[in-house]
Order: structure tokens, then C-alpha cells, then sequence
């Protein structure tokens, strides 16, 4: 690990004061769940780190009346263990549940996997590929059988590594970014950026700034969430492929769905061509088997990842039929 | 010359040694192995290890955690081409970091060779991670920065990964003979192949191949060294410290007397911590250039890189089968990936795949044909179970398929070709409890309720495989060992092993506790320390601990209580051969009321009564000419196949063993289960990933690398002893760490055909890989 000055921050203005001060040179620290070993395998070496786990009010899980607030800093295993979230906000409870290991979700924070780096190997290995400033993606030749897209891969053909921000998508979560400007609040979709954008950047966030909280609307009623990933070990492994899906359905008729997919391209992706041909129609296999095929439609598999569309329609039809 | 006799096995004489003269100990002593019936206070027993506590606690101190004031620390820069020449170092701006005490490279420090073909510190590097030159400083963190200092300038040279590409002729030439280790595969034959295959009613031929597994230990590879007046003093991450001091003895030149290697406890090491790696020597170097003790770890990364690996095999197996399922010929290729360097690496890699084929079925024509090959890799090594978990993951597959060509059971088709005699020598073994182990397994499993097509639920297919299981037994190395009686009547067994953590101080506890006839707590075992102990074992490998160590521990055991007797006689002043000794009594036969009890006759020794110490002393012979040991066994598992996620889970295994005399029933479970939850991680989850281009390993971590998780193994895992009277040695022992790697693959593999009528045989099963064969199967 390269050498760094820590800062042991204490409110949100001394975070804001401290990433102002050092830019590009200063880097949150959370949970630490990724970023130690980033800075461990010098793959990053800020020089200032900036820690905000001492910073009050961004630990909390509150349900107001416009819906679910959470504050950055709070931890994965609060959020799966958390009764209005398991009961209202059920995918985001089992997304949070189903991050890595019990360990890792009780140091991880929510904001810090949001914001959490690509877990290409080559990324994390020593190849000064395009993510890193390089101009080659060492994935597209070689071994892209586990953490690559097959869906909206250009230059750089990660899949976002994080699973809640998949939940976070299918409820149409808010994501409130704190910084030397005004707060603002962003759609949870909008706040990933795939690599045409910029590919040495995951998120719109600069960096100057936070997310403080994340706000998830109150559902309409008859509505029902759910999350399913597939991992090759019951614990500890990131998804090959992951949905979430919130549909409101009324006798087993879709009134309005959202659908998410995880683990198949460099952002938590939405897919509403799927969406707008479950709303009206009641959910039958045929249904949600018609829904995969859209979800995945135009899928262009790497040379080792061909399976995960069978993998990703096979979720999507099972979720759809869990929420139906 | 002990006494030979004949027996006749499978219709057929052989001329053995027998084993009541040959099992003779030093000084006369007559061991014969218990009997078949004998009732024993402590062995085949349920005793938890001694060290359980302080591991689980975290009260141990394994060589990772030693701390010696004045301690520095070592970070060692290694190559990161697969293959170069140095064309410039310059070390300067690491020497000249505050806090770095030395730098060691080719420039300096040339002269230090490692083995006949190169030295510590290379200057032509032939894989990733080859040492180039190494830092010692005050702290880990001024070494690592330091070494980041050291600019190399390569001249990067042609470099080859893949082993059929490396088999290609225009490959880069790796050794002077070429790419196939020593020039030419190794060929093992008997009978007549054309007139075997000739005689053949089936023929089945497929290829397989397994993946690069990893011990992934623990604690990682390291030692602290301290090279003080002349005495070289190492706190080692060893399986064995004697062949730790032997072999830095060696390499640098030292008196073995001036070696000292130590270890207490041990994070893991599964085959990958045997002898000296070049960290040792380097550790040494530096300790010699700074005076003072010097730690060097690897790091997770250099552990995945550096610590060897099971090898990568691609295995071709034709065989041909009579309709009843008679073998009548099996022509086998195995194809194993090795490493750049002419090393000890290579015969791991293919020449140690193969023995199951060779002698596990009654086979009269039979070829193989071993091809290691170099890359550009670091070399594979001993890994729990080597070669005979490679070609197991393979044959039983091969079996099941032929099972089901010949319309056979599997069960029936392997006993069909059962052997009692251990066919490259043409010796009978001294037993062989597979046939029970097949019975015993099916018994417990329910085996007879196998179908030939799965159930079904959902995505869900449920299917259930089974595998033989076999290892190689040994012929039995010296091995000594002592056992102390104290004034106080607590026992010291004295042994030089390391601790692998299997058990075995536990156990040689048991064996001594039983021969002298004390109460378990009364015996302590001494080991660890290469200094005053005697050479029970070099190191713990080939599942030999106990079976090498325990028979010598028996003797000594023996050996002092003869002599315990001999005091008492004087205590009691009867002649020697009227003393009798039972349940902690010694008691004259002619005059019963004659007696003192075990601590009044201990209670003589010492210096305080003008004497000396009560030393038992015991050796192991090597096992009785003219029959093998081998060791068998046969598993069993139910797996659920979800089409969906091709996930395979297994829900439960019955794993039945011979592995001679349990001697601890509960250490025995846990090595069973322990061994085929590895297996079940080579079946399912673990291999080393590499960059196909630059051999750059991917998934040089925990997280990555894969081995299962407590969510993977199945909640029901039944371990069933099968005690067959092994006559090899005076306490009936086999060994049995090893062998329930094996048979997993096979089991699993097996399981999954049956769950869903694809067969997959290229390890590890993926889910990938479950989907894709799915998919295609349509
Ligand atoms: C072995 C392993 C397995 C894992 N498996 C999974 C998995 O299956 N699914 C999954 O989703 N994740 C997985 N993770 C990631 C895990 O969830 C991490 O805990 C999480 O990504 C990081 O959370 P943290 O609070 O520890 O963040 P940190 O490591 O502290 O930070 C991560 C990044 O986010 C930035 N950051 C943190 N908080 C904020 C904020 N409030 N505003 C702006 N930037 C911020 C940091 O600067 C840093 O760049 C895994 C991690 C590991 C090590
Ligand atoms: S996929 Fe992205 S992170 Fe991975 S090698 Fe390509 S550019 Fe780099």
C-alpha cells in the first residue's frame, strides 16, 4: 500500500471541506470493503483518505411518508435485516442480503457500493487497460467468462459489480449528491454512467462530491419486489447475472412493472422495452418467458459469457413469476 | 533374514516375509501388529486433537505470528514477464530508502544457486514471479515501497502458456532436450495392447481434464530466519522440519548440526509446504547480510503464484471391455501442464497421474503413456492426493460411462474387475477393503434406490454418483521416535514431525498410551524442533504421519515400559520375569500381595535418586517384504442440479474408507470430510485462471480463487470406517489423509450425469459450463 494521509472526518461540511481541498487526490473511505484493497493492490493511491464513518446522520434507515430514507454510511446487513424493508421494499432487503458475505455486509455501506470499482480481472490485475487511462480492453481477447457484459459493452466491458443498485433501479430509487454545489438528487438510473460517457468513471459523480442519502419512493399499493442473483458459490461471489423486478399487479394483472438486470453490462440496467410489454397483461409464463426474451434482445456475448443470457432470462422469467 | 511364508491369494502362491518376525524392533523387542480382535483402552477412540483449543481460541502461534526483537522485514521483487533477460538492474534508490538495511541480487549475491540449473537470484527470468532481488528494512511496508524502487530493463524473450502449443514443434524451446520433459514421454506397459483391444467386445475411449487446483493454505508461505554465531536458527510454515533443516543445510552449505528448524503450529499446507522454496535461502541471505532475524512471507498474490499447484491434465482413456464387463485392455495418455524449470515439478505434473489406472482394475494389456510438459509457469507440486485425485476425477468417470454402454451397475462393472493383487509388481496386497468399502457405502446411501434417470422438481434435477476411492500406501521409511518416562509418571513422547494439523499428536499419544497402559493426560508429545527430536519423518506427505511414525512410537512405548518393569522387579525385589503390570499396578505373580503402583515405581527415577531418565527408544522397519499397501475406499453422493442456474449443489455424501486401524474415530471423520470437501472444490469451484496471452494469473485471490464456502458442502456427510487388519506394520494402520480427496470428482461428475444426462469432463463444473452441455443437449 502506497502511503496516504488519513482524515478522520466528523460531518458531512468536514467532507465536503476535505474533498474540496485535496480533489482528485482524496478518496471517501466507507466500509473500506473495496477500497482497501484497491489501495492495498496499488491500484489506487490517494494520497488523502477521507473517513466517513464517523460522520453523524448518515446512519439511518427512517420510512417517512414520501417513502424509504437512508443514509450513505449505512450498513448492508441493517438494510437486509430491516422490517419495512423486507416487507415494502423487498428487493432491496434481499439485494443487500445477497452482497457477498455476512462479514463484508456489516462493514459495507450502501454509498460505498454504489460506488464501488469493476471487478474485471484485468482491471484489478496489472494490465493498463482503458479504465485506467489505457487504450485497450485486455478483456475483449482474453478471459471475460465471469465479471464481463454482454449487453451495452463498448470499450470497456465490465458489469457494474454492485447488486443493490439493481434493486435501487427496479424502485425508482432518488440519490441525493452532496458536493462544493448545490445538493441534488438524481434518479437512480441516471446516476451510472456506462464507459462511452466516461470510461474511467462508473457514476456522474465528481470528485468533490458524496452521496449522502438514498431515498426509495413508497410503493403503490399491490405492489410486490424481488431480487434474485446467481453466484457460482452460495456465499461471497458477485452475480453472474442478477434481476430485480417491482410490479404492481392487480388479480394477477400487471399494472406497471420496472425491471432491472444485473451482472450483464457496465451499468445497472433498466430494461423498459421488457417493462412495457408486461403492463395491462396478466403474468403467465408465456409472459414473463416473452419479458426474458426482451430483456435480453440484442445481447451480444463475449467469447466465454454466452450462457449468461439463457442464465438472464431464466432469472427474469422466475422473478417476474415470484411477483406476479 | 525373517522368515518367509506363502499364501495364496486369488487362486494363486506368492512367497512373502512374514510379518510376526519381520515387524522385530531395535534391541529385540517382538511387536507383532495388534490382532484382528484385540481390545484396546485408547486406540479407536474419539479424542479431540490436543491443539483444538488453543486454534480455536487463537491462542496459537504459527510461524506467521513469530516477532524477535530486532527483526526485519523482506519483500523480494519478482519477474513480471514469463520469460526475459536482465539487460540492466539498479538497485540504488531502494538502497537509499531510509530504513532499508540490505538489497541481495544477481550482482551481489550471484554465487548462491538454488538447484543445478539456476541460481536464487535469477538473470534470465522464465516465469512470472521469478526472484530477481530482494530488500530487507525495518518494516513490510519500507521493503514493499523499496522494492518498487528497483528499475529492470528485460530483453523480453518468445513465451509459451498453453501445453498443446507448447507440444507444438516451433514453440519456444524451453530446455535443451526440448518441451517434453527429459525429451520423451514416460511409457509404463504390460501384456499385449493390440491382442487386449482385439479381444474387446466394447470400446469406449473419452478425454478429460482437470484443473490447476491450489492448497490455498491459510497461513501463507513464509519463515522468520535468524543466522546468529555461525547457527542458522528458522521459525517455518513446514510440514516437516527435519527436511527443512536437511535441505537448507544443503543449499547452503552449513553443518546440518548448525540448522534449527522450528514449528508449532501450521496454517494449512496440503502438500505445497514440503522442503525449501527460495524464500527460505533468501530469508537466510539477507538474515547473514544484516545479522539480524529476517521475516519473509509471501503475499496472497506470490502464495497463488509461487507455492505450486495440483497440475492441468488432459487425460485420454480406451479401453476395451468384454459384455460381461471384463477389462481386457486400457491404453491411457495423460497430458500434464509443467512448469519452465527442470525440477521435481515436473514428475508432479504428469508421471505422478496414472497409478489408479495402472492397478486399481484387474487389467492384463495396459499402457500408459505420461507427457509432462514445460511452459512458462511456475511448477505444479504435490497437492493432497496428487496424480492418483487427477486420474480419479478422470477413470471413475470413464467407468460410469462404460457402466452405462455395457448396461451394468457401476458398482457391479468396478467389482467385475476387482483386484487383490497390486499388479505392477505382482505382489497381493496386505489388504484390500474396497469391496466392503462398495458395500458398507451402498448400505449406508441407500444405493440400491439409484435410477437411471433423475427426479425432477421444477428446475430442479436431483441424481446421485458414486466413485472409488485409492492411494498409494508406502514400504515403510525409517522413522524413529522416544519416549520419556519422568520421575512424576507423566510420559513424554518425543517425535520430529512439524505440525500439519491432522492430528497425529493426538494419536501417537494414544499409541503410547495404550502400549505403557497410562491414562491419555499423562502423555505429552514433544515435537516441532529439528533440534532434539529424532527422525520420525522428513515431512508430513503421502498421508504417512501415523503410519510411519506411530509403529515407531508403539516401539519405544514398548521399549519403556520393558524397562519400567525391569525398575520395577528392583522395587520389588522380584526377578524380572515374575513382574506383571495391569490398570497402573505392578504386581510380583509369584506373590501377589507384592505390588507398587506406577508412580512409586517412577518415583526411583530421576537425579534426586541417583538415576537417570527412563528413554524408550523405537524404530519402524520397513514393512514386511512381498505384499503392497494400499489404501481404498468408495464414495457417494446425491446432487440437485438446478437447469435454471446451473448450480450444482450436493446434498450429501457417504464416504467409506479403508484405511487400516482408526485409530482416532474422530480425527479420522474430520480427515475424511476435510479431504473430500477438497475434492468437492476441485469438482466444483477452484482453478487457477490465467491470461491466455501473458500467463498473468487472474484470480490470485481468496475471493476469486473459489474454494467452497460452509453454504457449498453438503449438511450430511457420512463417514464410514472400513477396518480391514492391516498386517503391514505393528499398529495396523494405512493412512488416510489423502485418499477422500479422490474420489470426489468422479462421485460429482457421476451424480450430475445421472441428475441430468450431461456429462461434463472438463473440471471444474461451472455453472457455465452446466448451462452450455445443457443447452447443447436440447
Ligand atoms: C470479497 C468481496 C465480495 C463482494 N461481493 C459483492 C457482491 O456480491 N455484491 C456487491 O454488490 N458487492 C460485493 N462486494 C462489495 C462490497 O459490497 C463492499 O462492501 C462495498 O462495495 C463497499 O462498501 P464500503 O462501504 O466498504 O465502501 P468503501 O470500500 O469504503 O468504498 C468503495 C468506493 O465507494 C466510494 N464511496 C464510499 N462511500 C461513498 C459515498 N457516500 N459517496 C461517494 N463515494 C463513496 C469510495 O471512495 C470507494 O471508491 C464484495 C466485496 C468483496 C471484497
Ligand atoms: S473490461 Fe473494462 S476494466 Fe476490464 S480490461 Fe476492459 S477496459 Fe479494463
Amino acid at each position: 500500500m502506497q502511503s496516504f494521509t488519513w482524515i478522520n472526518a466528523k460531518s458531512i461540511e468536514e467532507v465536503k471541506g476535505a474533498l474540496a481541498k485535496h480533489g482528485k487526490k482524496a478518496r471517501i473511505f466507507a466500509g473500506g470493503g473495496d477500497l482497501t484493497t484497491l489501495m492495498k493492490e496499488r491500484i489506487d493511491t490517494p494520497e488523502f483518505v477521507v473517513n466517513i464513518g464517523d460522520v453523524k446522520d448518515i446512519h439511518y434507515i427512517r420510512e417517512e411518508k414520501d417513502g424509504l430514507h437512508i443514509g450513505a454510511m449505512t450498513i448492508l446487513a441493517d438494510l437486509a435485516e430491516h422490517e419495512a424493508v423486507l416487507g415494502r421494499y423487498t428487493a432491496l432487503a434481499e439485494a443487500a442480503g445477497a452482497v457477498a458475505s455476512p462479514q463484508l455486509r456489516n462493514m459495507g455501506s450502501i454509498g460505498g457500493n454504489l460506488c464501488q470499482r469493476p471487478r474485471c480481472w484485468y482491471y484489478r490485475g496489472a494490465f493498463h487497460c482503458y479504465k485506467k487511462g489505457g487504450d485497450f480492453c485486455f478483456a475483449v481477447t482474453g478471459d471475460n467468462r465471469y465479471y464481463h457484459s454482454i449487453l451495452k459493452g463498448e470499450l470497456c466491458y465490465m458489469v457494474h459489480p454492485s447488486d443493490t443498485a439493481v434493486a435501487l433501479l427496479a424502485l425508482d430509487a432518488r440519490i441525493t449528491i452532496a458536493g462544493p454545489q448545490k445538493e441534488k438528487t438524481v434518479k437512480a438510473e441516471d446516476f451510472f454512467i456506462g464507459p462511452r460517457q466516461d470510461v474511467l468513471r462508473e457514476n456522474i459523480l465528481q470528485p468533490a462530491e458524496l452521496i449522502t442519502e438514498i431515498v426509495v419512493p413508497t410503493p403503490p399499493a399491490n405492489t410486490r419486489s424481488t431480487f434474485l442473483k446467481t453466484r457460482i458459490r452460495g456465499s461471497w461471489d458477485f452475480a453472474l447475472a442478477s434481476v430485480a423486478v417491482r410490479c404492481t399487479a392487480k388479480n394477477g394483472v400487471c399494472q406497471a412493472a420496472r425491471l432491472a438486470l444485473g451482472g450483464v453490462a457496465p451499468v445497472p440496467l433498466r430494461v423498459e422495452r421488457a417493462e412495457r410489454a408486461l403492463a395491462g397483461k396478466k403474468i403467465t409464463r408465456e409472459l414473463s418467458q416473452q419479458a426474458a426474451q426482451l430483456a435480453t434482445a440484442g445481447a451480444r456475448p463475449m467469447t466465454m459469457n454466452r450462457y449468461k443470457v439463457d442464465l438472464t432470462r431464466s432469472l427474469v422469467e422466475k422473478a417476474l413469476l415470484a411477483v406476479a | 533374514m525373517a522368515a518367509m511364508k506363502q499364501i495364496i491369494v486369488e487362486g494363486k502362491t506368492y512367497t512373502v516375509e512374514d510379518e510376526s518376525a519381520a515387524l522385530q524392533g531395535e534391541g529385540g523387542t517382538m511387536l507383532a501388529p495388534w490382532g484382528k480382535n484385540e481390545t484396546l483402552k485408547y486406540v479407536g477412540k474419539r479424542f479431540p486433537k490436543k491443539v483444538a483449543r488453543e486454534k480455536v481460541t487463537g491462542e496459537a502461534k504459527y510461524a506467521y505470528d513469530v516477532q524477535l526483537p530486532g527483526m526485519l522485514h523482506a519483500r523480494v521483487l519478482r519477474s513480471s514477464h514469463a520469460n526475459a533477460k536482465l539487460l540492466d538492474l539498479e538497485t540504488s534508490a531502494a538502497e537509499k530508502l531510509p530504513g532499508v538495511r540490505a538489497v541481495l541480487s544477481h550482482k551481489n549475491a550471484g554465487k548462491q544457486p538454488w538447484d543445478r540449473e539456476r541460481a536464487v537470484f535469477k538473470d534470465h527470468v522464465r516465469l512470472i514471479g521469478d526472484d530477481i532481488a530482494a530488500v530487507a528494512a525495518d518494516t513490510e511496508q519500507i521493503a514493499d515501497d523499496a522494492v518498487r524502487l528497483i528499475k529492470v530493463k528485460y530483453e523480453v524473450l518468445p513465451h509459451v502458456i498453453d501445453v498443446r502449443e507448447a507440444m507444438r514443434p516451433g514453440a519456444p524451446k524451453l530446455q535443451p532436450y526440448g518441451n517434453i520433459w527429459e525429451g520423451k514421454p514416460k511409457v509404463y506397459e504390460r501384456g499385449d495392447l493390440a491382442k487386449g483391444f482385439a479381444a474387446a467386445d466394447v470400446v469406449l475411449e473419452e478425454t478429460y481434464t482437470t484443473s490447476e487446483q491450489h492448497h490455498a493454505c491459510l497461513e501463507m508461505h513464509g519463515c522468520v530466519a535468524h543466522w546468529q554465531n555461525g547457527m542458522l536458527t528458522v521459525w517455518d510454515s513446514t510440514q516437516g522440519v527435519h527436511l527443512t533443516r536437511d535441505l537448507l543445510a544443503l543449499k547452503l552449505r552449513l553443518p546440518i548440526s548448525k540448522v534449527r528448524v522450528l514449528n508449532e503450529h501450521l496454517g494449512g499446507g496440503f502438500g505445497s509446504k514440503n522442503g525449501v522454496k527460495e524464500y527460505h535461502v533468501i530469508a537466510a541471505m539477507l538474515s547473514r547480510a544484516t545479522g539480524s532475524p529476517i521475516r519473509l512471507f509471501l503475499d496472497r498474490f506470490e502464495t497463488f503464484l509461487l507455492s505450486s499447484h495440483r497440475p492441468l491434465t488432459i487425460q485420454k482413456i480406451k479401453a476395451g471391455f468384454k459384455k460381461d464387463g471384463a477389462l481386457t485392455a486400457i491404453d491411457y495418455e495423460v497430458i500434464g501442464r509443467g512448469g519452465a524449470w527442470n525440477d521435481r515439478g515436473m514428475y508432479w505434473a504428469a508421471p505422478a497421474v496414472g497409478s489408479p489406472t495402472n492397478e486399481l482394475y484387474k487389467c492384463p494389456n495396459l499402457r500408459t503413456t505420461n507427457i509432462p510438459v514445460h511452459t512458462n509457469l511456475s511448477s505444479p507440486g504435490a497437492c493432497r492426493g496428487p496424480g492418483n485425485t487427477e486420474n480419479l476425477f478422470a477413470l471413475e468417470q470413464f467407468m460410469d460411462e462404460a457402466a452405462e454402454k455395457l448396461d451394468l451397475d457401476p458398482i457391479a462393472l468396478r467389482l467385475k474387475n476387482f483386484t487383490a493383487v497390486y499388479q505392477p509388481k505382482n505382489e497381493p496386497y496386505f489388504s484390500n477393503g474396497l469391496r466392503e468399502s462398495y458395500e458398507a457405502a451402498a448400505k449406508t446411501f441407500g444405493w440400491q434406490r439409484r435410477k437411471p434417470k433423475s427426479t425432477v422438481e421444477g428446475t430442479k434435477r436431483r441424481g446421485i454418483g458414486m466413485s472409488a476411492v485409492h492411494w498409494h500406501g508406502f514400504e515403510g521409511e525409517p522413522s524413529q521416535a522416544l519416549v520419556t518416562i519422568y520421575p512424576d509418571g507423566t510420559v513424554e513422547v518425543n517425535v520430529g514431525i512439524a505440525n500439519l494439523g491432522v492430528g497425529a499428536q493426538v494419536i501417537f499419544a494414544q499409541i503410547a498410551a495404550e502400549e505403557i497402559d497410562v491414562p491419555l493426560e499423562m502423555v505429552r508429545v514433544a515435537y516441532g524442533d529439528s533440534a532434539g527430536t529424532p527422525y520420525t519423518i522428513n515431512s508430513s506427505y503421502g498421508s504417512r504421519t501415523t503410519f510411519q511414525g506411530g509403529p515407531a512410537v508403539r516401539m519405544a512405548a514398548a521399549d519403556a515400559k520393558q524397562q519400567l518393569i525391569a525398575l520395577a522387579a528392583e522395587t520389588l525385589k522380584v526377578p524380572v520375569a515374575d513382574v506383571q503390570y495391569a490398570g497402573g499396578v505392578f504386581a510380583a505373580k509369584s506373590q501377589p500381595e507384592k505390588k507398587a503402583n506406577f508412580k512409586e515405581v517412577t518415583g526411583k527415577l530421576g537425579w534426586m535418586q541417583g538415576r537417570h531418565l527412563l528413554i524408550g527408544k523405537g524404530k519402524r522397519l520397513p514393512n514386511p517384504a512381498g505384499r503392497k499397501v494400499d489404501i481404498f475406499g468408495a464414495q457417494m453422493v446425491e446432487v440437485e442440479v438446478d437447469t435454471a442456474s446451473g448450480n450444482v449443489k450436493v446434498l450429501r455424501a457417504v464416504l467409506a474408507h479403508d484405511s487400516g486401524r482408526p485409530i482416532n474415530t474422530l480425527t479420522y471423520e474430520s480427515q475424511v470430510q476435510g479431504g473430500f470437501i477438497q475434492g468437492l472444490g476441485m469438482a466444483l469451484y477452484e482453478e487457477r485462471i490465467l491470461d491466455a496471452e501473458t500467463g498473468v494469473q487472474l484470480n490470485a485471490n481468496y475471493h476469486e480463487y473459489g474454494c467452497p464456502t460452509a453454504l457449498d458442502i453438503p449438511d450430511q456427510v457420512t463417514v464410514v470406517p472400513i477396518e480391514t487388519h492391516d498386517l503391514s506394520n505393528n499398529i495396523n494402520a494405512k493412512g488416510l489423509g489423502e485418499p477422500p480427496v479422490t474420489g470426489a470428482g468422479g462421485a460429482i461428475a457421476n451424480a450430475l450425469y445421472n441428475a441430468t444426462g450431461v456429462r461434463i469432463r472438463d473440471y471444474p463444473i461451472t455453472p457455465s459450463k452446466v448451462l452450455q452441455a445443457l443447452r447443447a443437449a436440447v
